[in-house]
């Protein structure tokens, strides 16, 4: 076999090529081969891959607790002083849940973020790419997983499912580039969209873009998922305005937003199973810059 | 058969490594590209035809895994294997400092490429930007790999070919 490709070398070297770009035409129009391919190859890696990351989860934690003893007890008293304040904040958000519950019933409106129903998946791996953040979950079209379906961590918003196996996800992180949504300040009604950048990827943060310059956007406004997004359920928080700039062409405004779901440190996910639009993984971004 | 065997659980394991394991390991926000290191080794070791095909392979797995279209990182794989085993024929395998020239050449090339067909459009970033952030690092970070993990390759090849089995 390989004596016999010795003798045809440009045979082999032509018809390499053309199987690839075979291949690549046939899968940028329909998603069928792809998936065919994609299924297969995941059934037998991620057993593996699931093995492995328990594994390293294991050493790291135990290789941590041996090492990190001093940093443990400063962080669990800071973490004491946290539970008492957050105790407090607590009972504070309370009175104001009430009040809320009030208003919305007086308004006769329901609170949909309550009643969305949630399913739990545990994150197995990390796309091998470091352009782009996206991980792979395992959960799949066999538990009922769809495209564009909404990923929530930490209360927050974490991510939108990009494609589906039968056994397992991947879900684009809102710090990655392909992650577009149209996003709300709920307190002055402030629209834009809030997507991820590459520069900003590796501290945690992504922009909000197309402001109007009139906006009263300022540093600790809260964002939301608009109800404009055609994907995202109305009311998922996204995270929190850092900084506020002005363009240079001072039309718009741009601000830069810390995600209330940690990427870095992501292990147990829900995924949102009602409310999604079956359109894409991404809002339309109306203008490029 | 036992070679096919034997490569395919390399590249599985391979890739369920660098997919799980090695983002633990990250300098600079890179994880390094241990695939390449293996493509470049196999292909220096048997020559561009099998390089060719174990490259291919290798790139199909990645495509699957969440490249975007099935068939780039094969093709990528494919020339890399091919191009990276046509000169060495006949240089002397348990020479290490080739392959960590030839891997931190080919990684360059590689992350060069990719950056021009897929970043460019997808990630809206400067070449500047990207060569600081990700190339540099990322190819130092992967060369440094690459002679242990050519020195593994060599051993399983010249376990494989003292079993005398040829494809």
């Amino acid at each position: 076999m390989v004596e016999y490709l010795e003798k045809h070398r440009r045979v082999f070297l032509l018809s390499g090529i053309s199987i690839c770009i075979i291949a690549i035409i046939f899968t940028i129009s329909p998603n069928i081969g792809k998936n065919i391919l994609s299924s297969g190859v995941s059934r037998i890696i991620a057993p593996v891959q699931r093995g492995i990351n328990a594994t390293a989860a294991w050493v790291g934690s135990h290789f941590s607790a041996l090492t990190n003893n001093q940093r443990l007890i400063t962080m669990n008293r800071e973490l004491q002083a946290e539970v008492n304040r957050l105790e407090f904040e607590n009972f504070r958000l309370s009175l104001a849940a009430e009040e809320n519950a009030m208003l919305n019933a007086a308004l006769n409106m329901h609170n949909r973020y309550a009643h969305l129903s949630t399913m739990g998946a545990r994150v197995i791996g990390q796309d091998p790419s470091d352009r782009f953040r996206s991980f792979h979950i395992d959960r799949g079209a066999n538990d009922g997983v769809q495209m564009s379906m909404a990923i929530i961590a930490d209360g927050g918003l974490a991510g939108v499912v990009r494609y589906v196996n039968p056994t397992r996800a991947q879900f684009v992180s809102v710090l990655d580039s392909r992650f577009a949504a149209h996003v709300v300040s709920p307190r002055t009604e402030d629209v834009g969209t809030a997507r991820g950048d590459t520069r900003l990827m590796s501290q945690g943060l992504l922009r909000m873009e197309h402001i109007e310059a009139s906006a009263q956007i300022i540093p600790g406004d809260q964002i939301l998922t608009s109800s404009s997004s055609s994907i995202f359920p109305a009311g998922l928080l996204v995270g929190e305005v850092v900084s506020v700039h002005t363009n240079p062409d001072g039309l718009t405004r741009y601000a830069i937003i810390k995600p209330a779901a940690n990427v870095a440190e992501l292990d147990v996910v829900l995924v949102v199973t009602e409310g999604f639009g079956e359109v894409g993984f991404r809002d339309t971004v109306d203008s490029e810059e | 058969m036992l070679r096919i065997t034997t490569l395919a659980t390399l590249l599985l394991l391979n890739f369920a490594i660098q997919a799980s394991l090695l983002p633990h390991f990250s300098i600079m926000e890179v994880t390094p590209d241990t695939a390449l290191v293996l493509i470049v080794s196999y292909a220096i070791l048997r020559g561009e035809i099998e390089g060719g095909i174990f490259g291919f392979f290798a790139g199909l797995i990645q495509d699957a895994l969440g490249g975007t279209v099935l068939g780039f990182y094969a093709l990528l794989g494919f020339l890399l294997g091919y191009v990276c085993g046509k000169p060495f024929r006949d240089f002397f395998k348990d020479n290490y400092f080739l392959p960590f020239f030839v891997v931190l050449a080919a990684c360059v090339v590689y992350q060069f490429v990719v950056y021009v067909t897929t970043v460019m459009f997808f990630a809206q970033a400067d070449f500047w930007f990207y060569f600081r952030t990700i190339l540099l690092p990322k190819t130092i970070y992967t060369a440094s790999l690459s002679v242990p993990l050519y020195a593994f390759t060599y051993f399983v090849n010249s376990k494989l070919e003292r079993l005398n089995d040829f494809v």
